[in-house]
């Protein structure tokens, strides 16, 4: 693994991001549809993500990647595996009679990795160069603004009582992560960069 | 804000990989500097005219409305 993350572009490293979220997304939304609607939804938006990445494969450059840059792909994929591992456990122990402390460290197991993964960012974002820490301040703005805004519509909505989304603090992470690739691809073509992260 | 990067980057036979060596940044930040889609701080455009051993203006200067 080490190897292979050192010499590798940033082409390829879209691609196994995309491979991930494919490959993650479609076994989360086939157990969600059996078990547990919210993880349906989720393993949907990870389609959407892995799908987005894939269309993005061929404008990302071949140029290898920085250091910072694979240090923060080193920690992404087996925190983000891990993330996913605890999802299907929670999924499978959800409506089995567990006592309270246990569903607590069940519910909150998906949390750790995800600690790892935002650390990993910030880390990233401080290693990085002057440009890619004003892209990414552009796009950690974006992200919240559009998050902070369908959340608040959504609270609205159900304050309402127009409609009830179930588990919808569950996905406020998951559509962050959406967003924030969504809106980093758009502040990168400003600068004549191509990707999403 | 206009620059001579590109020709005087060019002159000396650099590649921007070379340049963003010597300046501790990406290729695409030099990239975006040479094509005018980002301005640098100052403590970069000092070490661009650093390395050029030119003044901070004979590299950069406003852009003419």
């Amino acid at each position: 693994m080490t190897d292979a993350v050192r010499t590798m572009t940033r082409r390829r490293s879209t691609f196994l991001m995309a491979m991930w979220a494919l490959g993650a997304g479609a076994p989360l939304a086939a157990l969600g549809w059996w078990l547990w609607t919210p993880l349906f939804y989720l393993g949907v938006l990870l389609l959407i993500l892995g799908a987005t990445w894939l269309l993005c494969v061929p404008m990302v450059s071949r140029e290898p990647l920085s250091p910072a840059h694979r240090r923060y792909l080193r920690t992404f994929f087996p925190a983000m595996g891990g993330y996913v591992l605890a999802i299907f456990v929670f999924g499978f122990l959800q409506h089995v009679a567990l006592p309270t402390w246990v569903m607590i460290l069940v519910a909150l197991l998906p949390v750790l990795p995800m600690i790892w993964v935002v650390v990993t960012i910030w880390r990233y974002t401080r290693e990085s160069d002057e440009m890619e820490q004003r892209i990414q301040l552009e796009t950690v703005y974006l992200t919240c603004g559009v998050v902070g805004l369908l959340a608040f519509a959504a609270g609205m909505l159900e304050m309402a009582g127009v409609y009830r989304f179930e588990g919808g603090l569950f996905f406020v992470l998951p559509a962050m992560f959406l967003i924030y690739g969504i809106a980093g691809w758009w502040c990168r073509r400003k600068y004549g960069l191509k990707g999403m992260c | 804000m206009n620059n001579r990067l590109r020709e005087l980057r060019a002159a000396r036979e650099w590649s921007q990989a070379q340049l963003a060596e010597v300046l501790e940044v990406s290729r695409q930040t030099v990239n975006a500097i040479e094509t005018g889609k980002y301005d640098p701080s100052l403590p970069l455009a000092f070490r661009i005219a650093g390395v050029f051993e030119l003044p901070i203006e004979a590299i950069f200067s406003a852009e003419e409305k």
